[in-house]
């Protein structure tokens, strides 16, 4: 059974058609791609997904359940996790209290536990902050644990919330425009990294990007997006062949 | 060593200096007053930064829930320690009070408590202004309610609590309300010291800096701001509870207006959003000052809005801002066991290593 | 029917002080997403402004002045004098603030605090005897329909549609209210079209505070006694009416000022009726500030307000 199952996925915002008759299957450890022009309705496709709104129509399924109508915070516990297309870290926090909060769900230990700091608490406090630290080390962001999150240059706190995206223990990772910003070498770093991401944590991984470089090297498969519509699938070798797709980026006369 | 037994030193300490010599009367019944104010002012605003500071809100309606405690364990003990025209003699003996306060007082705090889900509960869908005016209202509907209600003296207040103070007295003859607001202080600041560094307490502050990220990183938002109102309201009702056993053993709601909330937030944002440090600090310089500036009269109100006017023009995030004392002095976090694991580790001290009593 | 007609009219009355005062609230918000806390005492600035000159005009130039003269050059004093206090306001404790980027929440507290200098300088200076608001009206009362009305309650009203007309003109068909709506709608873009925010900023708290002056004045005359606390009740309620009609929404305040009024005024009505004795005049703050409430939980963003959407 597929991982995420989306049939007829329609939203719309007020009387604007955002996303219109989205359909997905998505199988455990696919690497996919969803490009199209700008406000062709990507994020919200995420968004969507993710619970941030309900859309109007349509079916999500995850793991075999119904996630249409559930909180965000309940469809990040079921396993998918995100990154946002503008960085949405607590800045002022430090990046390892980025990732500890981010844990929130798979804490344990109760109220009482937390209001009086009870071995209990502590025993969890510090198998959260081993955990943390671990998967710092493993992104190489170890050294900043302590740093505040809004110091970092813009390429390590990319990196740092697709940490605190793996820290919610996800089984689906959604990656919104993860190489923005970033220069050719920074994007070759990033594909290494969602490769082995992937392997390491057994994640199916969904990127929205516009880097074609990007898109065209890492995805499987492929679906481009142009006014809320699918108008195209398949391998980057097909997308990159479609005259619909290059249609909707270039304009006519290239077509 | 030092680092097991510093916070029972610190208390001891304290015990020493605010208790003692009330106690054996080397203090007088004005600097006594001025403690009891003091430990008052230090759980409001200590409370108030939970929701303020730490979670970023606006709530101006604080003294509702003081309002909600003091009624609430005011009718408790009156009932059974005082007795009162409209509602019957009291019921038991006064030696009883002594146990009795300390549930009355709880009893108020979940009481007041309760009362937090006005707020919190619309603080899912609205936040920032709308939340504000939510919380006015609710201040005033409090007030409002209460003067409403003859039973218990209606706009004219509420009188006994002087008689079961008394009782407690009688058993023995010592402080009882300034010991027990000196415990409530003592106990607002450890709850929520240690809510505000585990993780899950870190959601309250996820929520001030982008709520929504907090929501999409597995962080149960309404819970959280729930957790966090009751616990604020709750230990304003608290406050509340033992401001009514003060000396006059009197209470009327015009006591808790907006101006008392305006009060709990002065020292709020004069302390610093997200520090309790600040918190107390400003609470113990707040009740002074207020006292101080006596003379003054009427004017004292126009000082100490004007210093507020100009703390926001040349230094708006407070005496601390959002740091600690331990921030600011970090040797000193030698005194102290860790509370939250996320600081960094001194030098060779692991928090990893440090493991409380019973493990 | 008669009965029902007086209440009316009365909720008409108390609708203009509530509708007044809101649009103060609902037009600096609208401009610079600022809850102006101050703006209740404002309106007691504006009575008092009022007191003071009326009672110097009657007293000095009453036997020479007609009384139409002195009612209007009170009226117009007061709202130029406590349009300046504004102004004043703005200048010395808002715009320093804002020039140098501060958190909007630093400007509300700035704003509370600045309310509570306003009422203790009062308190202070003026001590704490209530001053009665001079006789600037010979009251007559008409009797229309079985209902009782003075040219009192007349003026009221009249004159606070008048104004609201007014500026509904101004802010649909001037230039400056042109800009206003521009900048609560963008505040970033605006000043890059050369538009001048501060004195747009500086117009909003000239009408603002006037028209809270003219509440106060005509709060005085149908209300005599003044205190230094009048402005905080009347302040707060006027501003959760203004919320409910939607903040930063002109239209939105009128609506939520008379709604509140028509609120209060029939609640205590209902007092009256049979079955409803329990519903005495002390509920009336209590029932419409409960009513106001349930209003904002159900729809969070007002009667006319308009939801921002949060890009995610």
């Amino acid at each position: 059974m597929p991982l995420c199952q989306i049939r007829g996925l329609t939203h719309y915002f007020g009387g604007l058609r955002a996303v219109y008759d989205f359909n997905l299957d998505l199988e455990e450890g696919e690497l996919i791609g969803l490009i199209g022009p700008n406000g062709a309705g990507k994020t919200t496709v995420f968004n969507l997904v993710c619970g941030v709104y309900r859309p109007t129509e349509g079916e999500i399924r995850f793991n075999g359940t119904d996630i249409v109508g559930l909180r965000p915070h309940q469809i990040t516990a079921l396993g998918i996790a995100r990154t946002f297309q503008n960085i949405r870290l607590w800045g002022q926090r430090t990046v390892l209290d980025n990732i500890r909060i981010a844990q929130y769900a798979r804490v344990r230990y109760g109220l009482l536990d937390a209001f009086f700091h009870t071995p209990r608490y502590w025993a969890e406090e510090k198998e959260i902050l081993h955990r943390s630290l671990e998967l710092l080390d493993l992104l190489d962001l170890k050294a900043y644990a302590y740093e505040q999150a809004q110091n970092l240059p813009y390429g390590l706190q990319r990196r740092v919330e697709i940490a605190r995206a793996l820290a919610t223990q996800p089984r689906l990772l959604l990656l919104d425009e993860p190489a923005a910003g970033m220069n050719p070498a920074e994007i070759e770093d990033l594909l290494d990294l969602i490769h082995w991401i992937r392997d390491q944590f057994h994640l199916t991984i969904w990127v929205i990007e516009h880097q074609m470089r990007l898109i065209m090297s890492i995805c499987e498969r492929i679906k481009v997006l142009d006014f809320g519509e699918t108008i195209a699938e398949g391998t980057p070798a097909e997308i990159q062949a479609n005259p619909r797709v290059i249609q909707a980026y270039l304009g006519e006369e290239v077509a | 060593m030092l680092r097991k037994h510093s916070r029972a030193l610190i208390i001891a300490l304290l015990f020493l200096i605010v208790v003692i010599p009330s106690w054996g009367g080397i203090y007088d019944d004005y600097i006594q007053l001025i403690l009891f104010y003091i430990g008052i002012n230090v759980i409001m605003a200590t409370s108030l930064n939970l929701i303020n500071g730490y979670m970023g809100e606006f709530s101006c309606g604080h003294a509702g829930f003081m309002a909600v405690g003091a009624y609430v364990t005011s009718v408790i003990t009156v009932i059974l320690f005082a007795g009162h025209p409209n509602l019957g003699p009291a019921r038991l003996s006064p030696q009883w009070s002594v146990f009795v306060f300390p549930i009355a007082l709880v009893a108020g705090g979940i009481a007041a408590a309760v009362a937090g889900l006005l707020v919190a509960i619309p603080s899912f869908r609205t936040r920032g202004d709308y939340l504000a005016i939510i919380t006015l209202a609710v201040n005033y509907i409090v007030k409002s309610a209460i003067e409403n209600m003859e039973i218990i003296g209606g706009p004219r207040g509420f009188v006994g609590m002087g008689k079961v103070v008394n009782g407690m007295q009688q058993v023995l003859n010592i402080p009882w309300v300034l010991i027990w607001t000196f415990i409530g202080a003592l106990v607002t600041i450890f709850l929520i010291r240690n809510f505000v560094s585990s993780t899950r307490g870190k959601s309250v502050i996820a929520i001030r800096e982008d709520e929504i990220a907090a929501e999409l990183m597995s962080v149960d938002t309404r819970r959280t701001k729930v957790v966090a109102f009751m616990l604020s309201s709750g230990l304003a009702g608290i406050a509340g509870g033992l401001f009514a056993h003060g000396p006059g053993g009197y209470i009327n709601p015009g006591t808790f207006t907006i101006l008392k909330s305006t009060e709990a937030m002065v020292m709020v944002y004069m302390g610093g959003m997200g520090s309790i440090t600040g918190s107390i600090m400003s609470a113990i310089i707040f009740t002074i000052l207020l006292e101080l500036l006596r003379p003054l009269k009427v004017f004292k109100w126009v000082v100490i809005p004007l210093l507020l006017i100009l703390l926001m023009l040349f230094r708006p995030e407070g005496l601390m801002g959002n740091r600690e004392l331990t921030d600011i002095f970090p040797r000193l976090r030698a005194l102290f066991p860790p509370s939250d694991v996320g600081l960094p580790p001194q030098e060779s001290r692991e928090v990893l290593e440090y493991a409380p009593v019973s493990d | 029917m008669s009965i029902f007609l007086q209440h009316f009219v009365n909720a008409l009355q108390w609708g203009s002080f509530y509708a007044l005062i809101a649009l103060g609230y609902t037009m600096v918000y609208g401009v610079l997403l600022l809850i102006n806390f101050a703006h209740g005492d404002i309106f007691m600035v504006g009575a008092y402004l009022g007191f003071f000159i009326g009672t110097y005009l009657l007293t000095t130039f009453g036997s020479t002045m007609p009384s139409w003269l002195v009612l209007t050059l009170t009226l117009l004093l007061s709202m130029i004098l406590t349009a300046g206090v504004g102004v004043t306001i703005e200048r010395v404790a808002y715009r320093p603030l804002r020039e140098r980027g501060a958190d909007r929440l630093y400007v509300v507290i700035t704003a509370l605090m600045v309310g509570l200098l306003l009422e203790y300088l009062n308190l202070g200076f003026l001590g704490a005897r209530r001053r009665q608001y001079p006789t600037l009206l010979e009251t007559q009362v008409y009797s229309i329909y079985g209902v009782n009305v003075s040219n009192l309650k007349i003026g009221i009203i009249g004159l606070s549609f008048l104004v609201m007309i007014g500026l509904e003109l101004i802010v649909r068909k001037t230039k400056i209210g042109m800009a206003m709506r521009a900048i609560s709608y963008d505040r970033e873009a605006v000043p890059l079209m050369g538009v001048p925010v501060n004195r747009i900023i500086v117009a909003t708290f000239i009408i603002g505070s006037s028209l809270a002056a003219l509440a106060g004045n005509m709060f005085g005359a149908a209300y005599p006694i003044l205190t230094y606390n009048m402005g905080i009740l009347i302040g707060w309620k006027a501003f959760i009416a203004a919320v409910v009609g939607g903040i930063g929404e002109i239209r939105g305040a009128m609506a939520g000022g008379y709604l509140l009024g028509f609120i209060e005024i029939f609640v205590v009505a209902m007092g009256g009726l049979p079955g409803f004795g329990w519903l005495s005049s002390t509920y009336r703050d209590l029932v419409a500030f409960t009513i106001l409430l349930i209003i904002l939980t159900l729809r969070p963003t007002g009667l006319f307000g308009v939801a921002r959407r949060q890009k995610v």
